[in-house]
């Protein structure tokens, strides 16, 4: 596998409201190379978009704060822990450059995601000639070259958003998302509104274009289907921390983290014939209120003693298949070894 | 008489300035007492104006719809009234379809408040506690308002609103769509408690394979307002024969690594349902399309074992 061009180490998010700190994202840590894809998958409210939309430096303001952590970008730190507006405004600026040209997102919702007013093709190109010193003209013919690349004719450049259909909007906004041959590709849940016969068809213009121009894509779904189709690894998230993470073959072969068994017994499945399916009681943690301990203990049927008052690390079960749980503490592992955070660091 | 609804010949047209849009046109289907019909099928297919119209909540263009052995299109208002509370529905987005100025006690209290259920206010209290314990919703949310429940809780009460005046049947507007897989399956667990404890029979309107081969007994699979393909869910997943069926089920993103099934990428999107030829609607993106299949429209055919698929070169296709 080629060098990580994207690295998160040990990020930890904050939104700061009237009614407390939610800790939206706890000590993260993956690394996508060039080609490869990463999936992070986890329920509504488990951190994932935060982590998107902070590698992509569009967290809300006020509320939202990096506390602490870095986002490498081809080795070269792009995220602001300082509260100063100096060094703030100066990351902005630096990220302006970089959306869209190195680090492009796709949307959920294609349809807000574009500008009503503003011509397909339009919006293409805008990308296009802000990254670029290129002429009107030949940004107009590289948009062009961009539709025809996710499959739409180039005759519709001057159409509007409201004349496509989703998964057509979808398209654009990859064609968007692509225009500058970004080195990082971020997806957030990009198929999700849309039917499974044109996700099929989206996700196979994804892959298509990844391998084409090497992006490290990361991809995040609650769609565990979605993952097994097009990642190499896979990120399992609950209450803002990875609790599970591996290839897929790890995931999917070998799901070890009580979280990842359960949501697995809880999709209905077209293979096997059950007659009714598994669940866990309760709802994930309150980021306002996280417990001091495992944060999926009071829903997990898997306690036993081994599960002391006290954050778990991650462990690593196999060579790069770590998980979040008490379970898989090796026997010479002590309290003791160090917190969580000094673990992880030293992995 | 062991069907509570029988549909037959169902059209819903709706007039647009280009013409007429076929929303539901022409479908038959059989319920059985105490089971559960799946309808699926990709957005724009019609399966929720389905759904609505077998209620009666939009009345249908033509075509009967039989509730207990009575067509519910000819009868009038007053003895359609007295029917209804046998016929409920529970809705796709549960934030969209509570309302926002009501707690959860009024909510759930407030069809048995319509049909006047109960005279004292003590009694419509018990039954909305009772309710309550029936889906799952701990008593203390009684006086809480939607927008501080999660999604789950939130379909629990439209689950409860449904129940609340005994229903024989429950028409299932993508009940589960909006909501998490682990809430997705508390979810489905409830409706099948329900179903095995109360008798209900189910009309589930879902996009979700899985979903409907998890909880249906028998499915229809829509395109564009017709059924192209209807028979019983084991029947349907082994014997897959239309061609649209074999590609949304070759679509589905399987969440395993181990028999990944080939993928059949169909070209194109839905056509439009507005004034539709005679022809095959699935034609333009179909595999096999031939000549035949832009000129004339396919029937549903019986091809044994209560398997009807609507396709001219069924047969060929899957060399029966």
């Amino acid at each position: 596998m080629s060098d990580k061009v994207l690295e998160v180490k040990n990020l930890i998010v904050h939104y700061e409201t009237d009614d407390g700190v939610a800790e939206a994202v706890n000590d993260i840590s993956f690394s996508i190379g060039a080609g490869e894809t990463v999936g992070l998958v986890g329920e509504t409210g488990a951190g994932k978009t935060t982590i998107a939309l902070t590698i992509m430096g569009l967290l809300p303001r006020p509320a939202g704060h990096v506390i602490s952590g870095e986002i490498l970008l081809d080795g070269k730190n792009i995220v602001e822990t300082s509260r100063s507006r100096f060094r703030q405004r100066q990351n902005d600026r630096m990220m302006r450059k970089l959306r869209g040209n190195d680090i492009s997102m796709i949307f959920q919702d294609p349809m807000s995601a574009l500008n009503p007013v503003l011509p397909v093709g339009e919006q293409i190109a805008e990308v296009i000639s802000l990254h670029n010193k290129v002429s009107k003209a030949e940004a107009v013919k590289r948009a062009m070259e961009m539709m025809e690349l996710v499959g739409i004719s180039a005759e519709r450049y001057k159409n509007y958003p409201h004349e496509f259909s989703g998964g057509m909007k979808q398209r654009i906004v990859i064609a968007i998302a692509l225009a500058c041959n970004p080195r990082v590709l971020i997806a957030d849940e990009p198929t999700t509104a849309l039917d499974v016969t044109i996700q099929a068809q989206v996700l196979q213009l994804m892959n298509g274009l990844k391998q084409k121009f090497n992006t490290a894509l990361l991809m995040i779904t609650h769609d565990l289907g979605v993952v097994a189709d097009i990642c190499d690894k896979c990120g399992v998230v609950y209450a803002g921390q990875m609790v599970e993470y591996g290839t897929i073959e790890h995931i999917f072969n070998n799901p070890s983290h009580p979280y990842t068994k359960a949501l697995f017994n809880a999709l209905p499945s077209l293979d096997k014939d059950v007659e009714r399916l598994e669940s866990i009681p309760g709802l994930m943690s309150d980021p306002m209120a996280l417990p001091p301990d495992c944060s999926f203990r009071e829903r997990c049927n898997a306690k036993c003693d081994k599960c002391i008052p006290k954050d778990p690390p991650l462990f690593e079960l196999e060579p790069g298949h770590f998980v979040r749980c008490y379970h898989f503490a090796p026997s010479d592992w002590e309290v003791t070894s160090g917190t969580a955070g000094e673990k992880e660091a030293s992995k | 008489m062991s069907e509570i609804l029988k549909v037959r010949n169902l059209k819903k047209y709706y007039p647009v300035s280009s013409g007429t849009l076929h929303a539901v046109d022409d479908v038959s289907f059989d319920l059985n007492y105490g089971e559960t019909l799946g309808i699926v099928g990709e957005s724009g297919c019609g399966k929720s104006t389905l759904g609505k119209t077998v209620l009666r909540l939009i009345n249908p263009t033509s075509g009967e719809i039989n509730f207990e052995g009575k067509d519910i299109t000819v009868i009038d208002n007053r003895e359609f009234t007295a029917l209804r509370p046998q016929m409920q529905m529970i809705f796709q987005d549960p934030m969209s379809s509570l309302n926002p100025r009501m707690s959860v006690s009024q909510q759930i209290a407030e069809p048995l408040r319509i049909y006047k259920v109960f005279k004292n206010s003590a009694d419509l209290e018990k039954r909305v506690l009772e309710l309550m314990d029936t889906v799952g919703l701990a008593r203390r949310y009684v006086e809480t308002y939607p927008h501080e429940l999660d999604g789950g809780r939130r379909q629990r009460i439209g689950v409860a609103r449904a129940l609340a005046l005994n229903p024989k049947l429950i028409v299932c507007d993508e009940p589960v769509s909006a909501l998490d897989v682990l809430i997705q399956a508390q979810i489905l667990n409830l409706l099948q408690d329900l179903q095995k404890e109360r008798g209900l029979s189910y009309m589930f309107i879902t996009h979700n394979l899985s979903v409907v081969k998890h909880i249906s007994n028998k499915i229809c699979v829509m395109y564009l307002g017709q059924v192209i393909e209807q028979c019983e869910t084991k029947e349907l997943f082994n014997k897959t024969l239309h061609p649209y069926t074999q590609a949304l089920l070759s679509a589905i993103p399987v969440p395993s690594l181990k028999n990944r099934r080939e993928r059949i990428i169909l070209k194109g999107e839905l056509t439009s349902p507005i004034n539709p030829k005679d022809n095959c609607r699935f034609a333009p993106r179909c595999l096999y399309a031939r000549e035949e299949c832009f000129s004339s429209c396919p029937k549903l055919q019986d091809i044994g074992g209560n398997h009807q698929v609507a396709c001219h070169f069924v047969k060929e296709i899957n060399k029966l």
